[in-house]
């Protein structure tokens, strides 16, 4: 079920209000309704007849509010056997995950505020602050394994994510010559487990164990911490979350029909699990490596921030009075070159700092054993319209 | 109401449905733990007999490889790091949450659970299970839980182990060595009592050929008491038990069940089979099996074979690898006749009667050995001490890369330097672990 309803007030003041009920089979009680509200508020004041700064065109405050709910993933409630099998006999066995018949929905509270600013009709500027509250949150608890199962999903934990976004872009030249726009976006983001109702535990089917590194569910703690096994102690020995990260976009357009655009993408902070070094160091291959001893280091965290040529492009527009007879079958022809990650700036010793041997998720990256580095791509275009 | 009329309403939706009520679901791809806890019918039964017949092979590969490890009777080179440092002791101590204290217990427990399930599920079972079909389920549930619990107890060994596990939400405490072993004790004796009488409504594996009818799987069941019995010093429990079990002095050295592994459809294979001559995941067997071994005995030829070149790995070599399993669908024994003359001839050492002891090791000597007998070849050896050396010996060559010797040298305090030889590794101290610690999610 859902209500909404959204107020305009002469482009001045925007206001939302909408709430939804949803139930589903995914929870515990398949017929209980569960409200989210969400609510918003901008008021344009450079749009009100008082606002008489020229230089400053747009001012915008804006404040919002969203509830969202996201149910366990199938399966979570129920306790079921698998399929075995011995010389081609089937049997069951117990599956490691228990079922937990009370799930409710994981609830996310989002606060955001804002201001988006324009100056000179050249500069825009966009700020967000947000918090983020996740309350009984879903997760895949380890379980002591004694009882036959692993793992289990439960609802006993809440989550906290504050941040900052920045963006801004500009036009910094605009003559009829050369136009260049220009633009820096900032964010940062922190993660920290701020209720958990059961005893610490490394998460499921992520790393290796507490011996090399592994991330560990603890209260307190930030959820992207990297967590050791220091003297039988859980300690953490690093974050893959980054201090912050900067993209700064570019684009040239010159001599009339030359487009230059190039995307520049700073991580500062930010570790990652090399373990790709401890099997190189086992090997004896490291490069800095010419006997053994002393090669088996205390952790294998490392720092891997980066600075790096995402992308950059060149492409030529092809003008219709130099196309000849071709103009008569073409609208317009653009040819050029592009290429993704071509330049990495790093301190980080595996051979690419934004590894991931298991996938993008926020407790699951980071960690390289191994895993194929981010190509380098280079791509040539040829763009025909008819 | 100028201002009223400046504002524009704009209703985007308001949508209310009148909903359906959502049926309590169930899980229909798999079968549901409830439903065979209420009313389990013989298929459900035969089916959880079969899953702990073929989990109970899960991780068995890393339990061996582990304590062959920490017994330096080999070195396992695979693709974890691991098993070549942290288990010889170069990283310091064994980690509560890497996979040599984790895969073995994790599996171990979940096989229990199986189990468990079986005797849960008994008491409300379908009125088409009769009492001695119920009876026989109980024995081999009680018979296969017990085992578990004793590689659990032998890799944990004095941190202990939980034995209550029934219910998860409230498991029992960690017990100790004593408890434990006490357990296991009890279990095997209940169901050997529940044997005599029983019917079993299931078929085994071709594992347990000759094992598979309660008065046959009760001498297995014996046989794995007198293991224990031997374990905790129970020297003539374990001769008293051998008598009610498979144990034949003058038997075929092989005969006992096994593990069978195949190649059909979703089976698993014989982990401890490794292809000839392979480096990146081979069993190196320690140097010194090969030179402590007495001249001409034949279970280093039968149980390893020279590799075509050395291979080292973290600081270790060898010149050896496994050849212990002939393919990978090669069975691994539970318990074999050959264990149980050397549990006889360990009995009988401790209780001082020496001219059994000494028969039961020129047996092992001979058949399994192909060497002469102790009277030709080592005729001084015939006090307490020197058998209980010789014993140890052959247990060392009988067993190799079963899992056994890290428990043996343990037995008698011998796991450690002095008996057992450390390959140095250049610029690492090493440690010989005599357990492994309990899980971190224990906790």
């Amino acid at each position: 079920m859902i209500l909404q309803e959204e107020v305009n007030y002469d482009d001045k003041i925007i206001g939302t209000l909408g709430v939804r009920m949803d139930k589903s089979s995914l929870n515990g009680d398949p017929n209980k309704y569960f409200p989210f509200l969400k609510s918003s508020l901008a008021v344009n004041i450079a749009n009100f007849d008082f606002w008489t700064v020229d230089q400053v065109n747009q001012l915008k405050l804006r404040v919002a509010y969203g509830e969202t709910g996201s149910s366990a993933r199938f399966g979570s409630l129920y306790t079921v056997l698998d399929q075995t099998n011995i010389e081609g006999k089937g049997g069951v066995i117990i599956n490691p995950n228990q079922g937990t018949p009370t799930l409710e929905p994981e609830t996310s509270k989002e606060l955001e505020f804002g201001v988006d600013f324009g100056l000179f009709n050249r500069v825009g500027v966009e700020v967000s602050f947000y918090n983020r509250k996740v309350n009984n949150l879903l997760f895949d608890r380890s379980l002591p394994s004694s009882s036959g199962f692993t793992t289990e999903v439960i609802n006993q934990a809440d989550l906290e994510n504050t941040g900052v976004e920045v963006g801004i872009n500009a036009q910094v030249i605009n003559t009829s010559r050369i136009k260049w726009s220009t633009g820096v976006n900032f964010w940062t983001t922190k993660s920290t487990l701020t209720r958990l109702g059961v005893p610490p535990f490394p998460v499921p089917n992520n790393g290796f164990g507490l011996g090399l590194g592994t991330f560990y569910l603890r209260q307190g703690d930030p959820v992207t911490a990297i967590v050791q096994n220091v003297a039988g102690v859980p300690t953490i020995v690093g974050d893959t979350q980054p201090d912050f990260q900067v993209g700064f976009p570019n684009t040239v357009t010159f001599l009339n029909n030359f487009d230059f655009s190039f995307l520049l993408h700073l991580k500062k902070g930010g570790e990652n699990l090399n373990l790709t070094k401890l099997l190189t160091d086992d090997g004896g291959t490291s490069p800095e490596i010419d006997e053994r001893g002393a090669q088996y280091a205390d952790t294998w965290v490392q720092p891997a921030g980066y600075l790096r040529l995402r992308e950059i492009a060149l492409y030529y527009n092809l003008p219709s009075k130099n196309m000849g007879s071709l103009g008569n079958v073409f609208e317009s022809i653009k040819i050029g070159v592009s290429g993704r990650n071509l330049w990495t700036k790093t301190d980080y010793a595996g051979y690419d700092p934004e590894v991931s041997t298991n996938g993008s998720g926020v407790i699951s990256s980071g960690l390289d054993v191994t895993p194929y580095p981010s190509t380098k791509q280079v791509f040539f275009h040829l763009n025909l319209n008819f | 109401m100028r201002i009223l009329n400046k504002i524009k309403i704009f209703i985007f939706s308001v949508l209310i449905m009148v909903s359906c009520t959502i049926d309590e679901q169930v899980n229909p791809n798999n079968p549901a733990l409830e439903n065979i806890l209420e009313g389990a019918t013989r298929t459900d039964l035969n089916n959880l007999v079969v899953g702990g017949l073929a989990n109970m092979r899960s991780s068995y590969s890393n339990y061996v490889t582990a304590f062959g490890s920490i017994a330096r009777e080999f070195y396992l080179f695979d693709a974890d790091p691991r098993n070549t440092t942290d288990l010889l002791g170069t990283t310091g101590g064994l980690d509560n949450n890497s996979f040599y204290t984790t895969a073995s217990w994790n599996d171990r427990y979940q096989t229990i659970k199986n189990m468990n399930i079986i005797l849960d599920a008994l008491p409300k079972a379908d009125p088409s299970v009769s009492a001695a079909q119920k009876q026989g389920y109980s024995a081999f549930a009680k018979t296969l839980k017990a085992h578990q619990l004793l590689l659990l107890i032998n890799a944990q060994n004095n941190n202990g182990i939980r034995v209550d596990v029934a219910n998860p939400k409230n498991l029992g405490p960690i017990v100790d060595k004593a408890t434990a072993f006490n357990t296991i004790a009890t279990l095997l004796n209940e169901a050997f009592t529940e044997l005599t009488g029983a019917e079993f409504a299931f078929s085994l594996t071709s594992g347990f050929t000759n094992f598979d009818t309660p008065a046959t799987f009760g001498k297995f069941n014996r046989a794995l008491a007198a293991r224990v019995a031997l374990y905790r010093g129970l020297h003539a429990d374990a001769l008293t038990f051998l008598n009610a079990s498979f144990f034949d002095l003058n038997g075929d050295l092989t005969v006992g069940p096994k593990m069978v592994y195949s190649t059909a459809g979703p089976d698993v294979l014989n982990d401890l089979f490794k292809t000839p001559q392979q480096s990146g995941n081979q069993i190196v067997v320690n140097n010194s099996f090969i030179a402590d071994a007495e001249a001409g005995d034949q279970r280093v030829a039968n149980k390893t074979a020279l590799r075509d070149s050395p291979t080292a790995k973290s600081g270790v070599n060898g010149t050896h690898e496994t050849r212990l399993y002939a393919s990978s669908t090669s069975p691994i024994d539970i318990i074999r006749n050959e264990e149980l003359i050397l549990i006889y001839a360990e009995a009988k050492i401790e209780t001082n009667q020496l001219a059994d002891a000494i028969t039961a090791l020129d047996i092992i000597r001979t058949k399994s050995g192909g060497l002469p007998t102790l009277a030709v070849a080592k005729p001084t050896v015939d006090d307490q001490a020197e058998l209980r050396d010789e014993m140890l010996h052959q247990r060392r060559y009988s067993f190799w890369c079963e899992g056994q010797r890290a428990i043996d040298l343990r037995r008698y305090n011998r796991l450690n330097s002095t008996y057992v030889t450390i390959d140095p590794i250049a610029g690492e101290t090493q440690i010989i672990f005599t357990e492994f610690p309990v899980p971190a999610t224990e906790n």
